[in-house]
Formats: C-alpha cells, structure tokens, sequence
C-alpha cells in the first residue's frame, strides 16, 4: 500500500470512530431542530430544520431558570471552594506545624468515602439548619474538597524553595506571598481547577435531587429530569432543545480548556 | 558592616550539618565560603540570612546580635543560584519588586531600577519576562535586583553554576569589579575552588560540617592547614605521598625507588619529630627531564594532558601514582620512563600528621585549623 | 501595603520559616490553624460527622422520618446479606462495573493509539474524542433514551429493522443492562483517552530509535516498550472508572429507575431507594457503609500505586 493510500485509509477510519462518537451529540442537536410531529413518526431524515424547539423550551419551561440556578450554584461551590482549597494547600505546602502529616492523611481519607454514603445524615443536616430548597443548602456542603487540596498543594510544591526564601528576605507576609506569587505562579493549575470544578458542580445531580422541591432552586441536570418525566415521551423536540441548551456550556468550557485539562492531567491526574 | 558567627551549629533531627562555626567577614570583603556539596555551606549563608535558625551560636552584625531578627530585618539581599525572577513579571518589575520593604518614593524607585539595569548592561531588554532571557542574561537580572536595594550585605549562592564555562569565566570578572564599584560585603558561595580562589579576598573552606581554614587565597595555596585543603585547593591536585621521618639523620624516606631499587630520601628542610607523614607536593614544583641526574628517579608516564600553554604529566613510581605539572607542551609517548626530581625548598613540602591530617610546621607542631583568621 | 501592618493577625505574620524561638514556633501553628480551619469545619460537619452518623445508623433500625428507634446490632449487615435482593444488586454491580470498566479504558486505548502520532488532522480527532469528558449523566441519559427509544430512536428503530421483537431494550433486563453499560462508556471514554495519549505521547522517541538500531519488529517495539511504558497509566485509569462506576447514579435514575426486575438496582441507587424511598435508613446506611468499604479499598489501592508511580518520575 502507497503512503498516501494508507493515509486516506487512515482518515476514512478516524472519520467514522469520530462519527461513531459523536453521533448521540449530533443526532441529538439535528432533532431538537426538527418538529415533534416528524420524530414522532420517525421521520429523522426530515429536512423542516427550524429553531421553534429552542423557543418553545425557553418559553413554555423554566429552562432557563434552571441554567441560571446551575450557574450560580457551580460558581459558587468553585468560589469557595477556590478560597477553602488554597488556604489548606497553603499550609500543607508552606507552614510547619503539629500534626501536619495526620490532619493531611485527614483530608486524604475523606477522598475514599463515597459522597453516596454521607446524604442521609447530611439530607438530615441541611434540613436541620433549613437550608433545604435554597442555595446555601446546594453549595455549603461542597466548599472543602480534600482533591482540590491535594490538587493545589501540588502545584503550590512547584513554587520553588528560593521564591520562598526570597520572598522572606523582602518581607512578604503569608497572604501577601500567597498573592503575590504562589497563586500568579499557579496560574494555569489554578485555571484548570476552576473549569473542573466548575464542570463537575454543574454536572451535579443526586443531592439537588434530594435538596431541592421547586424551580426557584432546582438545577439544570434534575430540572431535564422534571421536564422529561412531565412530557413523558410526547414531546422529544423540546426535551431535546432542553439537553443540547444544558450541554453548551459544558462543550464551551471543554473547548475553552482543553489545554488545561490536558496540562492537568500531566501534573498529577484530575478525578476527584 | 561586619559579620561575627559566634560558635553556629546547625541540626537537621539528629545529622550535624554545621559544629562550632565562628568566624569574622570584615566590612566591604568578598568573603567565599567553598567546600564540596554537603559541607554545609549553603546552610550557613541560610542561617545567616536567617532563612533558616541556628540550633545553637549567634550571628551578629557589627555589635548587632541578629540572631532572632527575621530575614526583611536583617537589611541584607541575596542573589541564588536559580536566579529566583517571578516568571509572570518582566524584568523591570521583578527588580522594582525587590524593593518592596524598603517603602521608597516612586521616583526613587524608578531611579534605582534605572540604574540597576544600566549597570548590568539590560535597559534594553527591561520589559521582557526573564522566560525571553538567556541564563546569562537572567542573572544579570538577579544582580540588578540586588544592585537595587543598595543593601550593604548581599549574600550570593552558588550564583554563576547554572551558566556554560565561558559565560562564568566573563561573569566572574564582572562581579569582582561590581564589588570594587559598590563596596558592599559580599559572601559568595561555590563549590568550586578555582571561583573561590580566583573571587574571593578571603575564603573559608568548609567540609564535614567544620572550618578546615580560612585565609586569602595565596594563605590556602601556599599553607594548607591540613590535608583537605591541602588537596582541595590546586588543579591539579597536590600529591601525597607516604613518608617516614628519621629525626637522626634529618631525612623523610618515600615510597618511591630510584634507578639502584633503593628509597627516595629527601633532607628535611626542618626538623620534624620521628614518624609517619604524609608528605604534600604541588604538581608543579616536581619537575621532570629525559635524563638522570642527582636526586632524580625513574618513573614511567602513564598519560599526558595537553593543555597547550600546559601538560599534567601522569606518573607511576613503585605503584604510586602521581601528577606533575609541565610549564610547556610534553610530546612525550605512555610507557616511556623519564626522570623526575622534587624539590627540597622548605615551602614546597608539606608535611601532615598521619593521624590529625593536619599541617606540621617547621617545629614539628600540629597547627590549629583556623588559627590564620579564626575568631580572635 | 496596608497588609502587614498588623502584625496581631496570624494571616499575617511574615511568611519565615525559620523559628528559632518557642514564640514563634507557637505563632506559625497558629497561622496554620487559620489556615486549615474552614475547610476543617466544612468536611466535619459534612463529612466526618454524617460518616460516622451512617456507621451509628446502620447498627440502629429507624422510624419513617429517619430518627433512630432502637440498637439491633449488625442485624441490619446480616439482614442485607441475607436478601437476595440485594446480593442481586451487588452481583449486577460488580458485571455493570467490570465490563463497562474494561469497555472504556479499551475504546479509550484504542482511540488514543489511533491518533498518538503526528499526522496531520489528528489534533482535530483529539479534540473531537475528547469531547465527551465532562458531559453530566442527566444529558447522556436523555440523548441515548432518544437512541434507544423503540418508535423514535435511531437505534430502536434500526433494531426493528432487523428484525428484533424486543427493541425497547429499556423494558428488557438484559437490555437495560446493555444500555447502562453502553452510556458508561461513551461517557468515560474522553477522560481516559486524554489520559492515554499523554501516556503514548511521552514515551521517548530515542527507545523506538534504539529499537529501530537492533532491527526490532513493529510487534516487538509494541510489547517491549509501548505496553511497559503505558501499563502505569492503564493500571491508574482502570482503578479509577471502577470507582466511578461504583458510584453511578444519574444514568439509572434517569434511563432505567433500577428495573426492570431490579436487573440494574445497583447498589449506590439502591442506597437511594431503600432510604428515600422505603424509608428504611437503617438497612440503606448498613448498605452504603458496604458501598464505602469497596470504595476506600479502590482508593486506597490507587493511593498505593499513584504514590508508586510518581515516584518512579
């Protein structure tokens, strides 16, 4: 076989694994764009493409509420989590101090229990504080990640000894060595975290699914659920609008990121 | 400013890394503290920066015990061995930066960044990030941090390491002469000799967590204190060779035979007590002929280095290895036997006690280590 | 500069760490505490504490509302070993986790060795493979219920087709099973192909070229040095969609609700089930403690081999 023979043999392949792939996306994005009716009868090869689907979901559901809810909920959960996370990093990175190596085994151990096996007692908890149904109940619980810690502990370690003692000698204190020079140092770690977590807070679903009871609090993944449980599979157009409305910001954030997650990967593995 | 490090030592758990360290830096030295790696001596710059505490012993500047002071208060700086720029600032900022507690004027800052820059020859170069710099160039930048804060004491770490051969050779001019126009005390630390020796106006050799000696350059040359300096300092090395000292007939026996078979004996220049030594000779005091005279004994050459204005000749005698050092080029083949002679001048041979290693002087006492510039 | 004029807040006491006196020693511990302290007092509340409230739980039995009503031991252990139910439950997870374990780390391999090298358009496919990492449950689960669905969908239609009686896999036990683990993998798959491709990518050309210099076959370079330089990688990724998987959750709710039969109850959604639907938290807590302890085990296990792995960088 001829080079070239072997690389157009190459690509016929790759285009087809790609299409394979990403056919549950595509064909989804092509029937949110047809009428109900034509997926109704199964006419998918229907060429009455319009954008009414979309309009429908914005106006007849609360879609957007619940887009604007995830929203607020994954920003928040990052934001603290984004104070939480650094503060601890720092000390595990840059502070002696008793007990260093228990309380680090303390968050480390957290990673090994299944948040599955917490929401009983925490569904209790919130309930306890009244927190249910309200966004202080949806976000609180995940502002300490012990991944996050380890995560940014690590980056923090590639700051190196000598920025440290440098910083010393000019007279830094803890927040403004923090400030000044671990987090612009940690930039693109800090960047990754941001898009993980965020991703991953949008993405949520069992604990809104216990938390929340209304639309002014439920998000977006337990909202799809609401609208496809309501329209029991009558109406695939709007239900499909919905789901391909909730992936674009996931699809925006992974194209945007790409590089970081990919840099992520290589500092120590992303995976909480 | 000077510096007085009053009986330092320093415990990692249970390693000593630094015992009984007390010596005097005057103000305005170049001040090099030289030793292998793990001698400590990047620990001790730590400790006096106060980077890093002393287990015991005080560090004062001039009658100042600053023993406690955290390092901002110290008034010093300190250019490091990685250069230590903020990689997110360009190279201006990185040097403004460095004046962050000295709480000046804008136009004063401005001023000293100016100036910092020109004397490194980097104004052109000042809005880059130190990523778009060579290494050269990034310790240049680190100097002009330096340069900046105007402190009197600024303490170097290993500073030139990271650079190629020729750009050390270049910069270690360029930080003589930068010491001669500033004036400011300088300690330097390096793990190579030659940096010390061709650097410092005094060193302080440090190995196995002690002062070996301190003194000039020429002090540590021509009067090792023992026999770790004595071999430490010198490309190539000093030799060593076995030596029994007859106290009667005033001669040192060697381990080296002459044409008859018999032993090399060498008068001694001093009178030294009977018994074993180890006697040190500098490579270039043996000197070397094609053909036997008085005094001289056969030895076969094992290999030439040629470095073209010099040769280190290696030589075998008896099974004993040594180097002599040939002020010209040496085209002479392995295997062939040639004459060697050493010399007899009394400042030529060095003698140390087998057991203390350290120097014997010509009244046959063991010297103290330090004694040239230990504390007074 | 206003930040270090105050020298009382222990947030802001210079950054040295050097502390010879006793004073400051006590004062970093201090700082460190700040530090430490938030997230402390979030993972004891929501970590620690319900932890150890699943553990009192399970050896109570429970009222309607979740109180506990009375210590019955580890009747609750033995009561869930002993229902066939749920040992169904476990055996269904244990098939669910394994082979869509092994499904995606092998699609992933697969597709990343498919494109590791530098051919032109290849960064297109990566991108393109990629891009299922991070797309939640709840929208997979709607776009394969749409695939499958047997009067609409591509694949429920396509299986109609053929000629298959049951195409609405969802109803069928195995069916359901089929589409769980197909959903899986679609979308683990991005995440291990990224991871795959590092893998592939930083094995050092200057081997294949010392092979190439001992005249190796393309098989030999595969075996000799491409499985031993990728194996720490491949090891790492399968222990970690085993976790994931364990803990699926969304998928079941959204596609099958457990059924049918109970052929996909598995055990996290059982968790959910027994608790929030059948109110018997004291059974659900001994289940998730089961849950828990397979978990920690996976994870400890890749602590282990993750610590190994760096180390040997």
């Amino acid at each position: 076989m001829t080079t070239s023979l072997k690389h157009i043999n190459h690509y016929f392949w790759l285009t087809l694994v790609a299409l394979l792939m990403g056919a549950p996306i595509l064909i989804g994005i092509w029937a949110s764009l047809l009428p109900t009716a034509d997926i109704a009868a199964g006419h998918l090869t229907s060429t009455n493409i319009s954008l009414n689907n979309y309009i429908a979901a914005i106006q007849t559901t609360p879609v957007l509420r619940y887009m604007a809810n995830s929203f607020i909920v994954a920003i928040l959960i990052t934001a603290g989590q984004f104070v939480l996370c650094t503060l601890a990093a720092y000390a595990f990175a840059f502070l002696d101090f008793k007990f260093k190596k228990q309380i680090f085994a303390l968050f480390l151990i957290t990673m090994m229990l299944p948040f599955e096996a917490q929401i009983i007692p925490n569904f209790q908890t919130i309930r306890v504080f009244g927190w249910l149904d309200s966004y202080a109940g949806l976000t609180i619980p995940f502002f300490a990640s012990a991944f996050g810690v380890f995560m940014l502990r690590q980056a923090f370690l590639q700051v190196p000894d000598e920025l440290h003692e440098y910083s010393q000698l000019i007279g830094l204190n803890h927040l403004q060595f923090l400030f000044k020079i671990v987090l612009p140092y940690s930039r693109s770690t800090l960047i990754t975290f941001g898009l993980y977590m965020f991703l991953t807070h949008w993405n949520d679903y069992l604990w809104p699914l216990i938390t929340t009871f209304s639309d002014s609090y439920r998000t977006t993944q337990v909202g799809l659920k609401q609208l496809q449980a309501q329209d029991t599979f009558s109406n695939w157009g709007v239900i499909m609008a919905t789901a391909i409305l909730i992936l674009l910001p996931t699809l925006l954030i992974l194209l945007v990121g790409q590089r970081y997650f990919k840099k992520g990967l290589n500092t120590g593995g992303l995976k909480a | 400013m000077y510096i007085k490090l009053d009986h330092l030592t320093k415990q990692f758990g249970d390693t000593a890394v630094l015992d009984g360290i007390s010596a005097q830096i005057q103000e305005g030295e170049f001040f090099v503290l030289v030793g292998p790696s793990g001698s400590g001596k990047s620990t001790l710059l730590r400790i006096i920066a106060g980077l890093i505490p002393a287990s015991s012993g005080s560090v004062f500047f001039d009658s100042q015990n600053v023993t406690d002071l955290p390092p901002k208060d110290r008034h010093l700086t300190m250019v490091f061995q990685n250069y230590a720029l903020l990689p997110f600032m360009s190279v201006a900022d990185n040097i403004r930066f460095g004046l962050h507690n000295l709480d000046l004027d804008a136009t004063e800052e401005a001023k000293r960044v100016n100036d910092a820059l020109d004397m490194v020859h980097l104004t052109e170069l000042r809005d880059r990030k130190p990523k778009e710099l060579s290494g050269g160039q990034q310790q240049r930048v680190a100097l002009a941090r330096a340069i900046a804060t105007k402190a009197s004491l600024v303490l170097m770490d290993e500073p030139l390491s990271n650079l190629d051969a020729q750009l050390r050779t270049e910069m270690r001019q360029e930080l003589v002469q930068l010491h001669k126009e500033l004036g400011m005390t300088l300690l330097y630390v390096t793990h190579d000799q030659v940096e010390a020796m061709t650097m410092g106006e005094r060193i302080m050799v440090l190995n196995d967590h002690h002062i070996q000696q301190v003194g000039t350059p020429l002090d540590l040359y021509n009067h090792p204190a023992n026999k770790f300096v004595a071999t430490f300092i010198g490309s190539p090395k000093m030799n060593m060779f076995d030596a029994t000292v007859d106290a009667l007939e005033h001669f040192a026996t060697l381990e080296l035979t002459d044409a008859n078979q018999h032993s090399v004996r060498l008068p001694l220049p001093y009178d030294l007590a009977a018994g074993a030594y180890q006697l040190g000779i500098r490579p270039e005091k043996i000197t070397l002929s094609r053909s036997a005279s008085a005094g001289s004994f056969p030895v076969r050459v094992m290999a030439v280095a040629n470095l073209g204005r010099e040769s280190s000749v290696s030589l075998v005698n008896n099974g004993h290895e040594f180097i002599a050092s040939v002020p010209e080029q040496y085209p002479v083949p392995e295997n062939q036997i040639v004459y060697a002679t050493l010399p007899t001048d009394a400042a030529d041979l060095h003698f140390f006690d087998e057991k203390s290693n350290l120097a014997v002087n010509n009244k046959g006492v063991p010297e103290k280590a330090g004694v040239l510039d230990g504390i007074a | 500069m206003e930040l270090h004029k105050n020298p009382d807040n222990p947030l802001l006491v210079p950054s040295t760490a050097a502390a010879s006196t006793k004073g400051r020693t006590l004062r970093k511990t201090n700082a460190a505490l700040w530090f430490l302290l938030p997230s402390l007092v979030i993972l004891a509340i929501f970590t620690f504490y319900p932890m150890i409230m699943t553990a009192i739980e399970s050896l109570f039995s429970t009222n309607v509302r979740g109180e506990l009503a009375q210590f019955v031991g580890f009747s609750n252990y033995a009561e869930i070993f002993s229902d066939p139910l749920f040992l169904k439950s476990l055996v269904n997870t244990f098939i669910f986790v394994i082979t869509a374990g092994l499904g995606t780390i092998a699609l992933a391999l697969f597709l990343a060795s498919m494109v590791s090298d530098k051919l032109r358009g290849n960064g297109f496919f990566r991108t393109a493979f990629a891009s299922t990492m991070g797309i939640s449950g709840a929208v997979a689960s709607v776009l394969f219920l749409f695939l499958f669905n047997p009067s609409v969908g591509v694949i429920g239609l396509l299986l109609k087709n053929i000629g298959v009686k049951q195409n609405n896999l969802v109803a069928d036990p195995t069916g359901a099973m089929i589409i769980l683990v197909v959903v899986s993998i679609w979308m683990g798959t991005g995440f291990s192909f990224l991871n795959l491709l590092g893998a592939l990518q930083s094995v050092p050309d200057d081997y294949y070229a010392v092979a190439d210099l001992a005249g190796w076959s393309s098989w030999q370079k595969t075996w000799k040095i491409t499985v031993p330089m990728v194996s720490p990688t491949l090891f790492f990724l399968l222990v970690v969609e085993i976790i994931g998987k364990f803990k699926t959750f969304t998928e079941i709710d959204l596609i099958t609700g457990g059924g049918p039969d109970n052929a996909t109850n598995f055990i996290a959604y059982k968790v959910y089930t027994d608790a929030f639907g059948n109110r018997n938290f004291g059974i659900a807590a001994s289940e998730a403690l089961v849950l828990t302890a397979i978990i920690a085990f996976a994870t400890w296990f890749q602590f282990r081999f993750t610590e190994r792995k760096v180390y040997y960088k």
